[in-house]
């Protein structure tokens, strides 16, 4: 699924205003470069709930999907998706 | 309901979501204890600190380090602090605070009372081969994580769950018990619920590793896998480092660790049984354990090309591991 650009622009200003990471662009690496820690990484997980209004599966989850924001805004775009035809 | 004055003692993401929260209420909060940013950023990594937030919102700051002094309760006092509520904040809260409050303190524990006191919980039960976890909102006491429960939220560990996976359940569900401690007393105090902890079967843990990380291939494969993801933060820096295993003389760190699909072998434990898909399967003392990559002198390398079948892993003839990996205080 490719998420919609309006949606990567979102998680981009999340980023930058509620958790002060600055990312370089919607492909770059935010684990292996240290741009999101443990602690940011929870932060992440609780902020894109609230916002979006989704439960993220914790039973289910892959860090990858946490890879970039582009793999992020997909992650988000299908469990809004699955929300919405529940 | 009768807004509340509030002082934080938090960090980490449970503070940070705590503070929003409060801040967002119609509760005042008269401060924030934090340890504020260095040169290098927030304490843990980037992005933004309790501290950085509370001053982004323009709230008084002051050193998480103050909750251990005995003055710092009449200054409390003097801003009529109703209650203190604490949230990763690890520093231990000297007496005449914890009472300064009109409601006392109050924190937000990740693991069931009394058996999961101290420190790293969700890494411990793992260890210990728990099935269920918990999160804890109790009252404190002189005594760590020792005060009487108001909340609690259980749930069940997955066999694949990581202690980053634990941490981050105890943060989304502890929080909420935090606030409703909060909404309870503002509307009747006399609500709140008040469970004395037993002191039978209390367990204070600590942050030091178990068998300095290294794997007992002696011990059942499920508890060898568990051992695995009780140090596993995904790609972020475990509290207790990494688990180590000697593969042909060299130190590794055995990566995405699954209990396998047979059952006792005549193999010694530690033995490299088979190479099949993408995955090594090495015999435990009870079952075996699959092990899909290994990190060695810092390079990520696929089980399939770094062990051969027959090879032996374990761990140094002087390290002595004890035969159950139970961990104690």
């Amino acid at each position: 699924m490719i998420p919609h650009p309006d949606l990567e622009t979102s998680l981009m200003a999340l980023f930058e205003g509620e958790l002060s990471i600055d990312v370089p662009a919607t492909d770059s690496d935010l684990l292996d470069s240290g741009l999101v820690s443990s602690v940011t990484f929870v932060e992440l997980v609780m902020v894109l709930e609230e916002r979006f209004g989704i439960q993220i599966p914790l039973d289910d989850l892959e860090l990858d999907q946490f890879r970039t924001v582009r793999r992020i805004a997909a992650l988000v775009e299908e469990l809004t998706a699955q929300r919405a035809a529940a | 309901m009768t807004p509340l004055t509030v002082l934080i003692a938090g960090e980490e993401a449970a503070g940070l979501q705590l503070l929003r929260a409060l801040a967002a209420s119609p509760h005042r909060i008269a401060g924030v204890l934090a340890t504020p940013d260095t040169a290098a950023g927030a304490p843990g990594g980037q992005g933004r600190s309790v501290h950085g937030a509370a001053v982004a919102l323009g709230l008084p700051t002051l050193p998480a380090v103050r909750v251990r002094d005995p003055a710092f309760a009449a200054e409390m006092r003097v801003a009529g602090v109703d209650v203190l509520l604490n949230a990763h904040s690890l520093h231990i809260v000297c007496p005449e605070v914890l009472e300064a409050p009109r409601f006392g303190a109050f924190n937000l524990h990740p693991g069931p009372l009394p058996g999961y006191a101290g420190l790293d919980a969700p890494s411990w039960a793992l260890v210990n081969g728990e099935t269920t976890h918990a999160v804890t909102v109790h009252r404190m006491a002189a005594e760590v994580d020792a005060g009487p429960v108001a909340y609690t939220a259980t749930f069940p560990i997955g066999p694949d769950d990581t202690a980053l996976l634990l941490y981050t359940r105890t943060t989304r569900l502890g929080v909420p018990l935090l606030l409703k401690v909060v909404e309870t007393l503002a509307d009747d105090p006399d609500r709140l619920p008040v469970v004395p902890i037993p002191r039978q079967g209390r367990r204070v843990h600590r942050r030091r590793s178990p068998n300095g990380g290294w794997i007992d291939w002696h011990a059942p494969a499920a508890a060898v896998s568990a051992f695995v993801r009780a140090f596993d933060f995904g790609p972020f820096p475990s509290p207790w480092g990494t688990v180590r295993t000697l593969a042909g003389g060299v130190e590794a760190v055995p990566l995405r660790v699954r209990i396998g699909g047979r059952g006792s072998t005549a193999a010694p434990p530690g033995t490299v049984l088979a190479i099949a898909g993408d995955a090594a399967e090495i015999a435990c003392g009870d079952g075996t354990v699959t092990v899909a990559s290994l990190l060695i002198d810092g390079r990520r390398r696929p089980a399939t090309d770094c062990l051969r079948v027959g090879d032996r892993l374990g761990a140094p003839p002087s390290l002595a591991i004890p035969p159950l990996l139970k961990a104690t205080a």
